[in-house]
């Protein structure tokens, strides 16, 4: 889900850069070993691939000036602009007017502390939900026990078996995990008859949510963006099977103006549940 | 066989200069003696390490580091390639320039009618006003 979710955060930076600039031409995103790691929707995938591959090639022939750290090409019709950041390149095509310093400023500011958040995010919901994998049965997912194996993860402190002097006064959710948050890409989700306080989830995650908390009602979720602005609201399962997998949370107009989000960018889920009857 | 000979010849006619940049080798063409003009003015200038320039038929090199030249030809060739191909890729039109920036230096590649120039300087010395020295 890391590498899938950073991919996804790179294209949605670059459409963005192109939608904010409509000078920038193309963008895209490619690494020192020569692989594309995003690029922007209008741009052509053998294109940045193989300019990927040519700019490697030159970079190791600049080896005599130090290491590459800027190339522009000038053009009679437009410019290509190339900058390292970090292990990767970006490489932006504009037109021979735009102003040099924006577009500097959106793609070496922006681009960098996009994958920072990523990053983070990642291993914030990493760590959140490392716990949770103890504790779950034999019968979690596959997939999801991959997705979670190549991550870094926290050891959950062990959890002593209860004493009747421990568990005297207990708490009703005691028992149960925390509730787990989990990390989605908005998607839009619009039309007539779609209510305006429903988002729709993976059926996946669930599924997930209904096997950890068994009889418990769990009827909305605590959405939160990057931003920290939050929300409560009902959820159902995803209909399109095609979006199924996926990581995406199909979300109408008012909560994602109520989150200040827009398509593409990334909430975590929380479910709520209704603790009401637990069993002592 | 007799063209590869001829080849030969071209490139033996290649001349390097370390300090005084040899005459001979462009007194026939009067774009590269004007360039060479401008480029001495330009290897004057603060952080400038040195230049070649070449047409299709021979060069006049000025370098501070004449060690570097081999590298420095190779890279100027491959910055050649790579902005030719950048441009039928992503329609730049006919490149004018060229700059590479590295950890330590950079390198601004330019062309002039038929000449290919390539200025070499320090890192912190403006390609801009060399640019703009050049295309006067």
């Amino acid at each position: 889900m890391s590498n899938e979710v950073r991919a996804s955060a790179l294209r949605s930076t670059l459409n963005e850069i192109r939608n904010a600039c409509p000078d920038v031409q193309t963008a895209f995103i490619f690494n020192q070993n020569g692989s594309v790691s995003a690029k922007d929707d209008d741009t052509q995938t053998e294109n940045t691939t193989n300019a990927a591959n040519i700019f490697n090639v030159l970079a190791e022939r600049a080896e005599t000036l130090g290491s590459l750290k800027f190339a522009t090409f000038y053009g009679a019709q437009s410019k290509m602009h190339i900058s390292q950041f970090n292990d990767s390149y970006i490489a932006t095509v504009v037109s021979p007017e735009c102003d040099e310093k924006y577009i500097d400023t959106l793609t070496q500011v922006l681009v960098p502390a996009v994958l920072r958040i990523v990053d983070t995010i990642d291993f914030s919901a990493t760590q959140i939900q490392a716990p949770e994998d103890e504790l779950e049965s034999p019968s979690q997912p596959v997939a999801d026990q991959e997705e979670f194996s190549e991550q870094p993860t926290i050891e959950a402190e062990p959890v002593e078996p209860e004493t009747e002097e421990q568990t005297s006064e207990p708490e009703p959710e005691s028992s149960f995990p925390e509730p787990p948050a989990t990390q989605f890409m908005v998607e839009h989700l619009g039309g007539l008859l779609v209510p305006s306080d429903t988002v729709r989830i993976d059926n996946a995650v669930i599924l997930q949510w209904k096997e950890l908390y068994g009889e418990r009602e769990i009827a909305e979720v605590d959405l939160e963006s990057l931003n920290g602005q939050t929300t409560r609201c009902k959820f159902k399962p995803i209909r399109d099977s095609k979006q199924e997998g996926k990581g995406v949370i199909q979300m109408p107009e008012k909560i994602q103006f109520t989150l200040q989000l827009s398509k593409g960018e990334l909430v975590m889920v929380k479910p709520v549940i209704d603790w009401r009857g637990t069993p002592t | 066989m007799n063209k590869k000979k001829h080849s030969t010849q071209e490139i033996l006619a290649t001349s390097v200069i370390e300090s005084t940049p040899d005459e001979t080798a462009t007194e026939e063409d009067p774009t590269l003696v004007i360039l060479r003009g401008k480029l001495e003015e330009i290897g004057k200038l603060e952080g400038v390490t040195g230049y070649i320039l070449r047409n299709a038929t021979s060069a006049v090199i000025d370098l501070k580091e004449p060690e570097n030249l081999v590298s420095y030809a190779l890279l100027s060739s491959q910055a050649e390639d790579a902005s030719r191909e950048f441009s039928d890729m992503f329609k730049l039109g006919e490149i004018e320039n060229v700059v590479l920036e590295g950890e330590d230096s950079k390198m601004l590649c330019a062309n002039v009618n038929e000449a290919k120039i390539s200025v070499f300087m320090e890192k912190a010395a403006d390609h801009s006003e060399i640019i703009r020295r050049i295309s006067k």
